[in-house]
């Protein structure tokens, strides 16, 4: 029997968090936002369009840059000062570079008009002030505040929403095991028995839902080595105790977090459609679970309320006087 | 979004005019049909020990012919413990290599090893600048989207992004909270044309596929035994154009005028179960959702021959 996901802040799977938006706060700009979502908090000013030197002299030149307040540079030295590094790096690129980058430049050259701008530079500064998860979501919508707030001319407006999906290892993963996971190449029964659920807008916790990178035991190491695949089914099937947690956090244990998107749409009024999105796998790859991803069918639904969700925002828009 | 097209002496413009032209005739510049995409050759070197093992245990693991090809481009201190060279009949050469270090494992993650991925391109006339060029290790870099390495550290992102899902690092934890592998992912794009979304990663995961930690000794004394590593599942990914209008046309696996023209790029990745592991689409026109899941649904049905001669 699969057990409804409850989330720990008492939201339904299909809510979003509270909606704070504040515009003109940075004088010194053209346009600036504030906006957050939660606990996410993302903060947009923009500059221009300004005359420059630029390469495509008919149309105006988008840039962005994204940058993380209140990060500070380690003062250790050695393991500590590479595992920093490390860990900078990979916020840079998958965060800023890939996830906030790439869909921010995309986006930004979509919706402003920038053919009525010839020869002209506009710079987008985007500061995350903190992240709490959707963070992809919560950047797009403060530079589309950010746009509106400066004036600029827009062909439509824009709200992008974070979906997860999360699924629950119960009765219907321990039948199949990994050794069938990992073997057939089309697994019908497992895909059958798969039952998602989508989470609108999610946390941190709940994007690193059972990312948890079991501890190899030893003696299963190494019997796995010698006797093989066999030894691998029967030592994940040993059950992990539970060290000192609640009946709460146990059943959130065994829901994962499979996959997370953040889709941006145009408005419905100007014609709707898909601007940008970026699906991910979530999970520690371990072959003991079923394998990342989700099915095409999933994948679609994932779309589909997200576009409904984003209803909710274009009003949200309309409310503060923003946008029409 | 990539790199930009490099067209010798005539004009990016005047070029893609004539992509474009080509294009609405339903025709392409390389003679492929709109949903073909450009098969790889992958020749692959893998080390069992290193430096560490005897000479003729290692010469005995390896065919003479891969080993001559590949150990021309392979990092000669021998602390590579995969090399693998990316190319297809087309001009594209990629090389991957894996090398592996022991280090403590993030505070946050004890369990789980520690991986990396880093992409040059040391011959994209663009990228090496003088004036443009930035330490992306300093302090002050941040991301803009006027660095001239942007795609680059994107690529590093989507590579490191598909491999969360599909690369279990807890394999390669030695002690938890002591000691892990730190593997180092060096991806480098020696001559491409395009779909370096896909090629960069089939080359991350071709070099990771059946990798095999060596046998080795940590400074207290500890042997700790080798042992092979693998991918939970076989992600393969294909780089789709569409070209709006009445209706929306997906162009498989884009070359690098295409990418320029078309009005957006949707990279999709799916594994050997038929499911999605990773979508990334970015355009300049809003695109309906139907497109979307038809380019999934179409890479999902041909994604055979790919992960045939990715995986063997």
């Amino acid at each position: 029997m699969a057990v409804v996901y409850a989330r720990r802040d008492g939201r339904t799977a299909l809510e979003l968090r509270g909606k704070e938006m504040r515009l003109s706060d940075m004088t010194a700009f053209d346009g600036s936002s504030w906006y957050a979502q939660g606990q996410t908090a993302v903060m947009a000013s923009i500059h221009g369009p300004t005359v420059a030197k630029n390469d495509e002299y008919d149309t105006c030149i988008v840039q962005v840059r994204v940058q993380h307040a209140g990060v500070l540079a380690p003062a250790a030295g050695g393991a500590e000062k590479v595992l920093y590094e490390e860990r900078k790096l990979e916020v840079l690129t998958r965060t800023d570079a890939l996830a906030l980058g790439s869909l921010l430049e995309s986006t930004l050259n979509a919706v402003f008009i920038r053919e009525r701008f010839p020869r002209c530079v506009l710079v987008v500064d985007v500061v995350v002030v903190r992240d709490d998860g959707s963070l992809p979501a919560v950047a797009l919508n403060a530079v589309m505040s950010a746009l509106l707030d400066a004036g600029l001319p827009c062909r439509t407006t824009m709200a992008a929403v974070c979906v997860a999906v999360v699924t629950h290892d119960g009765g219907a993963d321990s039948t199949s095991g990994p050794t069938q996971d990992r073997h057939s190449s089309v697994d019908g029964s497992s895909s059958a028995g798969s039952v998602y659920e989508y989470l609108l807008d999610p946390t941190s916790a709940e994007e690193s839902l059972g990312v948890g990178y079991a501890a190899p035991a030893p003696s299963a190491a190494e019997k796995a080595v010698v006797t093989g695949a066999s030894s691998v089914a029967t030592s994940s099937a040993v059950p992990m105790p539970l060290r000192g947690r609640n009946a709460a956090q146990s059943v959130q244990d065994q829901h994962r977090c499979v996959s997370i998107g953040v889709f941006a749409f145009s408005n419905p009024a100007c014609g709707g459609g898909l601007l940008a999105q970026l699906v991910r796998s979530v999970g520690s790859g371990s072959a003991g679970m079923r394998g990342p991803g989700v099915p095409v069918q999933a994948y679609a639904e994932m779309v589909a309320l997200a576009e409904r969700a984003s209803a909710v925002l274009f009003e949200f828009f309309r409310q503060c006087n923003v946008a029409e | 979004m990539s790199l930009a097209p490099n067209t010798g002496s005539v004009e990016l413009k005047a070029y893609s005019a004539h992509a474009s032209r080509l294009l609405a005739r339903g025709e392409r510049i390389d003679k492929r049909a709109f949903d073909e995409c450009r098969l790889p050759a992958i020749v692959r070197e893998e080390r069992v020990g290193g430096a560490a093992v005897a000479g003729g245990t290692d010469g005995s693991l390896q065919s003479p012919a891969s080993s001559n090809m590949a150990s021309a481009y392979t990092v000669s201190d021998g602390k590579s413990l995969a090399a693998v060279m990316y190319t297809d009949a087309y001009g594209t050469c990629i090389q991957c290599t894996v090398q592996g270090l022991l280090g403590p494992p993030r505070p946050e993650h004890p369990a789980a090893g520690r991986l990396n991925v880093h992409v040059e391109a040391p011959f994209v006339e663009h990228l090496s600048g003088g004036g443009t060029s930035t330490n992306y290790r300093s302090f002050q870099y941040m991301i803009a989207s006027g660095n001239a390495d942007l795609p680059l550290r994107q690529l590093e992102g989507h590579i490191g992004t598909v491999l969360d899902g599909c690369f279990d690092l807890s394999q390669l934890s030695i002690y938890e909270g002591e000691a892990c592998w730190a593997l180092n992912v060096s991806v480098l794009l020696l001559s491409f044309d395009g779909g370096l979304r896909a090629g960069s990663l089939h080359a991350a995961l071709a070099a990771l596929h059946k990798l095999h930690l060596p046998r080795t000794r940590l400074p207290n004394g500890d042997v700790i035994e080798g042992r092979q590593v693998q991918l939970s599942c076989m992600p393969v990914a294909c780089t789709f154009g569409f070209l709006a209008g009445a209706q929306v046309r997906l162009v498989a696996d884009t070359t690098a005028i295409e990418e320029h023209i078309a009005d957006g790029l949707i990279t999709v990745v799916v594994d050997e179960a038929e499911r999605i592991v990773s979508v990334h689409h970015t355009g300049r026109c809003p695109l309906l959702a139907q497109a979307l899941t038809a380019a999934a649904q179409q890479w999902t049905a041909a994604s055979g021959a790919m992960r045939k001669a990715l995986y063997g």
